[in-house]
């Protein structure tokens, strides 16, 4: 996640093209040094880096929940849509991340993914040689055990009982769990995800290395 | 540039909170656009309901990964999350986690579990021991030698489609290392002309598929190596070889090693 802020600030950092700025010109509009702190200073009002990190996030979700083929590039579109409409003194009427979503929303409409989502629905995986997956899965198993002995010990146990058994067992013990820890399971629940997200960013991590 | 609207962080207490079936129904697209609308504002705007929209999406994989989905659920679950790599990534990792977190653990025999009843109760609850040894005994399916002795064993077992009986009813078979398990599988509907079985195990891991079957309209037969099996739950799945995979009939059954 940090790479995309920092993939999209190196491209920022390259010399501006000749024409830059309001898309009134007939160049293509593009992203520049300007547009791009201005964009930053939009989104967060000083905390530039974290708050553009947190919206990815949320645009990556947004783009996922509805289907959509390419959230990376369309994440991208939107921001370079977002900051031209700054360039350009578009007024904003709503938060930064109401702002960003609308943006967003129009985006995906335009890219017409939610129809190629529903045309591609159906087309379920083609059956995998068994073989090859067990060894995939061998693969995936490997790189969860590295990337739960980087966790911390406190965190790598909670994560594991919180996924332990199945059916009325798993109730239970995540039940006795939170009465250990003295947490409410609602929060228990939030704190198991957030440590499953950054395992689950190690193991991808690890595999596409 | 300074936006011009409400507060950014919105003051919410717990009875705002949309539940978690809520939650459920908008990531399976089950809600309706207005109300999916107002929940993806509102995700954008409170940090909370947007963490638990993830952790939510989290237990949704696992919740397929374990088969405790309905079947409509279960449909729109894989149109919306597994049709694409990222997707089948997620779900792989589900599945390891699961496995990590609750790694498959060898069955107690018959004689043990006895063993274990009758030291808690005594030699006075001998008989009714041996009464529901009888019982368990004649619920195992212990169906041999139908084919030739001097070749590997074959075990024969009939198993039915899971929408056809109850839950926890899953056939127990017997299998010994070196044999075969002929399995016939009855069927609810007509069979595609082109498809095959997938065997997995209770975690879901892919264990064993062929698309080397017999049959007719009303029945499928398959022979699985007693050696792709180990002792436990299995899923059996029916799918169409053609363009959509679709599972056809879908069956359970336990597989028990001799004493």
């Amino acid at each position: 996640m940090r790479r995309s802020f920092i993939a999209r600030r190196a491209r920022c950092r390259l010399p501006p093209p000749a024409v830059t700025g309001p898309a009134r010109s007939k160049s293509p509009w593009q992203l520049d040094r300007a547009a791009w702190e201005s964009l930053l200073a939009f989104l967060s009002e000083g905390d530039g880096p974290a708050a553009y990190e947190r919206l990815r996030e949320k645009l990556e979700a947004f783009f996922r929940w509805r289907g959509a083929a390419d959230p990376p590039a369309l994440i991208d579109l939107t921001f370079d849509r977002v900051a031209k409409k700054l360039a350009e003194g578009t007024g904003v009427h709503a938060s930064p991340a109401r702002f960003v979503l609308g943006v967003a929303r129009l985006v995906l409409l335009e890219q017409g993914r939610e129809q190629s989502r529903e045309r591609t629905a159906a087309r379920a995986t083609p059956p995998a040689d068994p073989q090859e997956e067990r060894l995939q899965h061998e693969r995936r198993m490997a790189a969860l055990e590295r990337c739960l002995s980087e966790l911390d010990p406190k965190d790598a146990d909670l994560l594991l009982r919180y996924h332990q058994e199945d059916g009325r067992d798993r109730i239970d013990g995540r039940q006795a769990l939170a009465r250990e820890l003295g947490l409410p399971l609602a929060t228990l629940r939030v704190r198991a995800f957030r440590i499953r997200a950054r395992l689950e960013r190690c193991i991808e991590g690890q595999l596409g290395e | 540039m300074k936006w011009i609207g409400a507060g950014r962080h919105s003051v919410r207490g717990p009875l705002d909170r949309p539940s978690s079936e809520r939650l459920t129904a908008f990531l399976l697209g089950e809600l309706d656009a207005s109300e999916a609308t107002a929940l993806e504002d509102t995700s954008f705007d409170d940090e909370a309901v947007f963490e638990e929209l993830q952790a939510t999406e989290a237990e949704l994989f696992d919740a397929y990964l374990h088969r405790r989905l309905p079947a409509a659920r279960r449909a729109r679950f894989e149109a919306r999350f597994l049709t694409s790599p990222e997707g089948h990534a997620r779900l792989a990792t589900a599945r390891a986690l699961s496995d990590r977190a609750t790694p498959s653990r060898p069955r107690p025999s018959l004689l043990e579990q006895l063993r274990t009843w009758l030291g808690a109760g005594g030699p006075r609850l001998l008989a009714v021991a041996a009464a529901l040894l009888a019982v368990i005994t004649s619920g195992v399916l212990l169906l041999r030698g139908s084919g030739p002795r001097t070749g590997e064993p074959i075990i024969e077992a009939t198993l039915h489609p899971l929408a056809l009986r109850a839950e926890g009813t899953a056939p127990r078979i017997e299998v010994p290392p070196a044999a075969s398990l002929k399995l016939e599988l009855a069927l609810h509907e007509a069979r595609p002309a082109a498809s095959y079985v997938a065997v997995l195990s209770r975690s879901g891991a892919p264990v064993w598929q062929s698309g080397d079957l017999t049959g007719d309209g009303l029945r499928v037969f398959v022979r699985l190596p007693a050696a792709a099996l180990q002792p436990g739950g299995h899923q059996l799945l029916l799918r169409s070889a053609g363009e959509d995979h679709r599972t056809v009939a879908e069956y359970r059954f336990e597989v028990m090693t001799p004493e």
